[in-house]
């Protein structure tokens, strides 16, 4: 993955333009569901995608040093969210969108399952993902990094600019804020 | 819900939450479009280092150039030094007895105690290398070990009783620090572990060491006193009832080890004198007194009783073994007012020092409940005094 990037770079650097193409659609969606779980208009979601794309092709060529492409585009997404919230007064509760026709797909797929299981896990996944909109956006940010975009601790630390330590005690808190809110959210709708 | 469930949910949000894949094609044309204007050079074509050796060596490369004009050289020359002396420190540390290394380990591991600021931590840090003495030369006993070997530790373990005799003393200083009571407690449990263990392996050491075992013991000893003469003006001080029944625990082995010396002294087969059997009979009223005095829950006065039958049992002995007695000093008595000190046995026939300011001797509460069961288990080998209860770690 790492060679992979670095050559991906290395062909941005000599003016291949396919190779510019190739980082959108590697990186680009897993870019915009991170914005998407901080960012709640549309709009903005996409004007900051593009504008961080555009940030990341000009440092690399003006010949800056990126030693992990991941990394460094959601480090560059989470300042671009920063500068958002500086520059206008918005919430950052955001309400995550579910996709309906993923779960249909899922149950055909798993026929075997009982389908009152398959419910109880939507609606519990359902209010998991309402829930982590109501979160903390640090807590949220985190739980978004680590086990949605799947990055490394040591990724996070380096985006979050934080210690592996501290990152996973965050982690940790953020977790058990989420089941707290989820759980309760359970027992009122009992 | 469990952990696991909340995290098997969040990962299934990856493939759940939607991508709107038609904006992010039209913003693709959109993006592409904008970078054509962006000119690409080929001047940086350096290959990056991985991720964690640049940063630091970066790092490392700003911080000296910026902080220090120190020539590389020396940088490593300094570096290789910190790092031969850390190395045969740590060798140094576990030196065992008879090593060449063995003093430079004594040495080190004094300074470690004087590197610390709080005397309870010294005094307690002091007790776990002494109790460490013990457990050598208890090792050195079944191992054959040289005689020199085996000289040094017993020296080294007679300065650090000396010094634990004299730490205990300078306590009173710091009678607030929760952590005196369970130091002193440890001191005495570990001092009388070490007096039975010293008695114990003088009795097969050569008699060239006898003297050297005696001056050992008669140290334990008068640290066993010290710590509980510190122990009773601290607890009738505080009136904290565990560290009076952790008092009255100890007073009772006590009277239990003295009872079992003095049956001793009744079976040997030397020849009755008036002068040993009225020894005897003091020792044996002494000892009553002492236990009626801890029945009433007097601390002080029993453990003023168990002083004396100590002396009179070495009167009776005759003990005098090499050029030294087993309890030398002596401590006229023990009191507990609130404005204390703790008494020190100090390393002279017959002192009496303080405390003397207030003559009034406190008497405990009655209702407090201590151990009477005396007369239980009079144990022949020496207890292995529980874990320092602070934790401390050399």
């Amino acid at each position: 993955m790492q060679d992979a990037s670095d050559s991906l770079i290395e062909r941005i650097r000599q003016g291949d333009r396919e190779a510019l193409g190739e980082m959108y659609d590697t990186f680009a969606p897993s870019l915009y569901r991170y914005i998407s779980f901080r960012i709640a208009h549309t709009q903005d979601r996409e004007d900051i995608l593009s504008s961080v794309f555009l940030r990341v092709f000009e440092s690399i060529a003006k010949g800056k040093m990126i030693t992990n492409i991941r990394a460094f585009l959601y480090q560059s997404t989470r300042n671009a969210i920063i500068d958002y919230y500086r520059e206008s007064s918005r919430s950052s509760s955001v309400i995550i969108e579910w996709n309906e026709e993923l779960l249909q797909d899922e149950q055909s797929l798993t026929p075997l399952l009982h389908s009152e299981q398959l419910i109880d896990t939507a609606i519990q996944n359902r209010i998991i993902a309402k829930e982590l909109g109501n979160l903390k956006e640090e807590y949220r940010e985190l739980l978004s990094l680590r086990y949605i975009e799947d990055l490394e601790i040591d990724e996070i630390a380096a985006i979050m600019q934080k210690s592996h330590i501290a990152v996973r005690v965050t982690l940790h808190r953020a977790l058990k804020a989420l089941k707290k809110l989820v759980e309760s959210t359970i027992s009122a709708n009992k | 819900m469990r952990d696991n469930d909340l995290i098997k949910s969040l990962i299934n949000l990856r493939q759940h939450t939607s991508v709107p894949e038609r904006s992010l094609v039209s913003l693709r044309t959109k993006v592409l479009n904008s970078a054509g204007s962006i000119t690409f050079t080929q001047n940086s074509r350096i290959p990056p280092l991985p991720i964690q050796t640049t940063s630091l060596f970066v790092f490392w490369k700003s911080y000296i150039q910026t902080h220090f004009s120190i020539i590389p050289q020396v940088a490593t020359a300094v570096v290789i030094v910190l790092v031969i002396v850390g190395a045969g420190s740590a060798y140094s540390l576990h030196a065992k007895p008879g090593s060449p290394l063995y003093k430079v380990r004594i040495t080190l591991e004094n300074t470690n105690v004087a590197l610390h600021s709080q005397p309870t931590r010294r005094t307690a840090l002091e007790i776990q290398l002494f109790d460490k003495g013990v457990s050598e030369l208890k090792e050195m006993s079944t191992n054959d070990a040289s005689s020199f070997a085996v000289i040094a530790v017993i020296d080294t373990l007679d300065e650090r009783l000396v010094k634990v005799n004299d730490r205990i003393g300078t306590l009173k200083g710091v009678q607030l620090d929760s952590q005196v009571v369970p130091t002193i407690i440890s001191a005495t449990d570990k001092a009388i572990y070490a007096h039975n263990t010293l008695k114990n392996l003088r009795e097969s050491a050569p008699i060239a060491m006898q003297s050297k075992y005696n001056r050992a013991i008669a140290a334990s000893s008068r640290l066993k006193i010290t710590a509980l003469q510190a122990l009773v003006t601290y607890s009738d001080g505080t009136k904290d009832t565990k560290a009076q029944e952790a008092v009255a625990e100890k007073l009772q082995d006590e009277i239990i080890a003295a009872k079992e010396s003095i049956n001793t002294l009744k079976g040997a087969q030397e020849p009755e004198t008036a002068a040993k059997t009225d020894n005897i009979k003091n020792l044996e009223n002494a000892i009553n007194n002492a236990e009626i005095a801890l029945k009433e829950g007097n601390l002080s006065i029993a453990l003023n009783h168990i002083i004396e039958s100590n002396e009179l049992l070495e009167s009776s002995k005759g003990i005098v073994e090499g050029d030294s007695i087993e309890i030398i000093g002596s401590l006229q008595s023990v009191t507990s007012t609130n404005e204390s000190s703790t008494p020190v046995i100090v390393d002279e026939p017959v002192v009496v020092l303080e405390p003397s300011g207030n003559s009034n001797r406190s008497v405990l509460s009655s209702t407090t409940s201590l151990p009477l069961n005396i007369e239980e288990n009079i144990e022949q080998t020496p207890k292995e005094p529980p874990e320092f209860p602070l934790g401390f770690d050399l």
